[in-house]
């Protein structure tokens, strides 16, 4: 049962299929092309050759015929009155002795056939009245023979006629198509030793495209950091290497942060899982009391609330990282929203003994929520790293750069012990903390600096730090007119509920 | 007043239905969106808390067959917070929407303001409220515990104005801040600790009786003990 179809699918491709493959293929068509391109020279060399050859032998056998017409022309002069016309038949044989291809005729005017044969050869153009002309003569077997005729005039025993010449010429064309054989055969020879000269140089010069392809195969995450080798690369090939290389870089460098990312979460959530888990248990072994129990239930809803911020803040980072924009701009007065910021930190400044003063002015249009959380984190860091009884200052100014719009810059001052300017790059990074002891980590996960710049970039701006002389200047930019933003899609409300 | 808790996850549901119990609801609980919508458009609920992610039918779902009967008000739940899904709840029909992570506190004063929303109830501006020995005069701002005037800034007066006007409501720091400053994230900062232990230390320091509690985990209580 069900054998009565076969199976097998069908193992030979096509040769339409195969066609197509090859067509697909560099090397096949470059094959191809130089077989089209060595056929097309050999025919046309080959044309001209034979062309050029049938011209000389047709040139060769005009001087020949005309030269035995002057022989003929020359033994019919010194025929004298009186003389024997078998003297001039002789002479004539004596012409043709040796030569089996030519043929001379005498005709008088009469008709009558002086010398060459006994009837009058049909000749084309029939007319032989000329002086001298060219013409085709049939010989008595059918033979057409290429001939030239002049106009004999009556002396002594000649009389008034035309006398003959004819070369039979298919010796010629023998030798012309001998020719064109031995040139067929030549030319299919180039032509095939052309196609495989090609082929195996288009095979060989694709060869490192084969070797790189392979060298790619070989890339994996497990073994990002390889490259291709441009070494002994062709130049057209080097660029495509070099592009594929730092494509790579890019990936490799993106991969990586990505993979200390993931590592960095985990990092950041073992320590409050491990407290949370660690307590309940510790809660479980015995009895406890009430009191105990809220206790322990409340320290691991702190830790639980921590964990939610950060679950949020990443979530907000990864938003803008897919290019987010900010949502529901609005002209705003930064110097309004410096304001609050310090007013929501006024008890915290109060008790450090700190100042802030607002300097400057700047309008931009902004989602004000967003600039107040990025102003806040600042504001925050700058607190806590400033000594007590200085002054911050938020300072707000417009910078025109020339390579881009306008911008507003905000932008926090604090006195301090100021950061490493090894670091200062870092700033921005999820989770840098730039103390490495961790003072407060509990309290700050250290994504604050990092939500600001992806704030900054979600409104056109960037992030920026310097550091020197026991001052710290952290801030960012944002744009300072509104461009037409894409609705909808990727944006970004402040967190929590409108 | 009786509420359906629509919701996949058994942990959540159970203890969604413990703590709004507890607040003095009737809670029902469907674990699937094809119970969850009979119940719905069958019952008669006060309010329904809907998460999106459902098996059977989706959140989205549910409430677009509840809305064709019905308009029960709808708190809709849900683990992610796109911006768009946000809009397909709210014009789907939804009255209200929570993201999770989120505190019980926060889901049960939605609750609490989505039946009142429902209830219409008009309340009277306040002039003045008081509580034990403590009296605000909302009117000239002006606050005073035991006879005595309180020197208070005008952020600490507006702090202690929400803690008065939801006396005996635990409110989180991420309230506080939203409700008193305007800034609406999870701050890493303890801003709002600090402003609420100068508050104490002008309300409760110079009297005998606390009226200021922290709710460790949680965040702060106005209320005698």
């Amino acid at each position: 049962m069900g054998g009565c179809c076969d199976s097998s699918p069908e193992p030979s491709l096509s040769l339409r299929e195969r066609m197509s493959l090859s067509m697909r293929s560099i090397s096949g068509r470059l094959t191809l092309a130089v077989a089209i391109v060595g056929l097309a020279v050999f025919v046309v060399v080959g044309s001209l050759l034979q062309w050029a050859l049938r011209r000389e032998l047709e040139r060769m056998r005009e001087r020949d015929l005309d030269g035995r017409a002057d022989v003929v022309a020359h033994f019919l002069d010194e025929v004298e009155a009186g003389d024997d016309l078998s003297e001039l038949r002789h002479h004539l044989d004596d012409v043709l002795i040796g030569d089996g291809q030519l043929r001379i005729w005498l005709i008088a005017d009469s008709g009558a056939v002086v010398y060459g044969g006994k009837i009058r050869p049909t000749t084309q153009p029939a007319d032989t009245t000329a002086a001298v002309g060219k013409l085709t003569i049939w010989r008595e077997d059918g033979v057409a023979l290429t001939g030239r005729s002049f106009r004999v005039k009556a002396h002594g025993p000649v009389p008034d006629g035309v006398a003959l010449i004819g070369v039979d010429t298919r010796g010629d064309q023998r030798l012309l198509s001998a020719y064109l054989g031995a040139l067929v055969f030549v030319c299919g020879l180039g032509v095939a030793a052309l196609s495989a000269l090609g082929a195996w140089v288009a095979r060989r010069e694709l060869r490192p495209v084969r070797e790189l392809s392979m060298e790619a195969a070989a890339i994996s995450p497990r073994a990002l950091s390889l490259r291709l080798s441009s070494q002994g690369v062709s130049a057209e090939l080097e660029d495509l290497v070099d592009s594929f290389n730092r494509a790579l870089d890019r990936v490799q460098s993106a991969y990586e942060h990505l993979e200390a990312f993931s590592a960095d979460v985990a990092h950041e959530l073992r320590t409050p899982l491990t407290t949370m888990i660690s307590a309940t248990e510790v809660e479980l072994a015995r009895e406890r009391t009430v009191a105990e129990l809220r206790d322990t239930l409340s320290g691991n809803l702190e830790s639980l609330h921590q964990l939610t911020t950060m679950v949020n803040d990443m979530l907000f980072l990864a938003r803008a990282d897919q290019g987010g924009t900010a949502q529901t701009l609005a002209v705003t007065d930064l110097r309004l929203v410096a304001g609050q910021v310090v007013e929501y930190f006024d008890a915290v400044l109060d008790e450090r003994l700190q100042r802030v003063d607002i300097v400057g002015e700047a309008q931009a249009p902004v989602n004000a929520a967003l600039v107040r959380r990025a102003l806040a984190n600042l504001l925050s860091n700058a607190s806590r790293y400033t000594p007590a009884g200085r002054a911050i200052s938020i300072q707000l100014s417009t910078v025109s750069p020339a390579s881009t719009d306008e911008r507003v810059a905000i932008t926090v001052v604090n006195p301090g012990e100021g950061i490493d300017p090894a670091v200062l790059p870092r700033l921005f990074e999820r989770f840098f903390r730039a103390d490495t002891s961790r003072q407060g980590s509990a309290e700050h996960h250290g994504l604050g600096l990092a939500i600001v710049r992806a704030i900054a970039r979600m409104h056109g701006g960037d992030a920026f730090a310097t550091s020197a002389d026991g001052i710290t200047k952290v801030g960012f930019t944002l744009r300072s007119r509104e461009t037409s933003l894409l609705p909808g899609d990727g944006g970004i409300e402040p967190h929590g509920d409108p | 007043m009786r509420i359906l808790v629509t919701e996949d996850e058994p942990r959540l549901a159970d203890y969604l239905k413990k703590g709004l119990t507890e607040a003095g609801y009737v809670v029902d609980v469907a674990n699937n969106g094809v119970d969850g919508s009979h119940l719905a458009t069958e019952g008669d609920y006060d309010l329904i808390v809907l998460d999106v992610m459902l098996p059977g039918i989706d959140g989205f779902g549910v409430l677009r067959k509840l809305r064709e009967t019905r308009n029960t008000p709808v708190l809709m739940l849900t683990a992610r917070d796109k911006v768009e899904d946000r809009v397909q709840g709210l014009k789907g029909g939804a009255d209200d929407y929570l993201v999770k992570p989120f505190a019980f506190s926060e889901l049960l004063a939605r609750v609490e303001a989505l039946l009142r929303r429902g209830g219409a109830v008009t309340t009277q501006p306040l002039t003045s409220m008081r509580l034990g020995d403590l009296e605000l005069d909302l009117a000239r701002r002006k606050a005073t515990r035991g006879g005595l005037r309180l020197d208070l800034t005008p952020k600490e007066f507006n702090l202690l104005t929400l803690m008065l006007r939801r006396q005996g409501e635990v409110l989180s720091r991420t309230v506080l801040a939203e409700q008193v400053w305007d800034m609406n994230f999870d701050s890493e900062t303890n801003v709002v600790d600090v402003a609420v232990r100068r508050l104490r230390s002008k309300l409760d320091d110079p009297f005998d009786q606390p009226l200021l509690h922290t709710v460790r985990g949680m965040g702060y209580v106005l209320e005698e003990r």
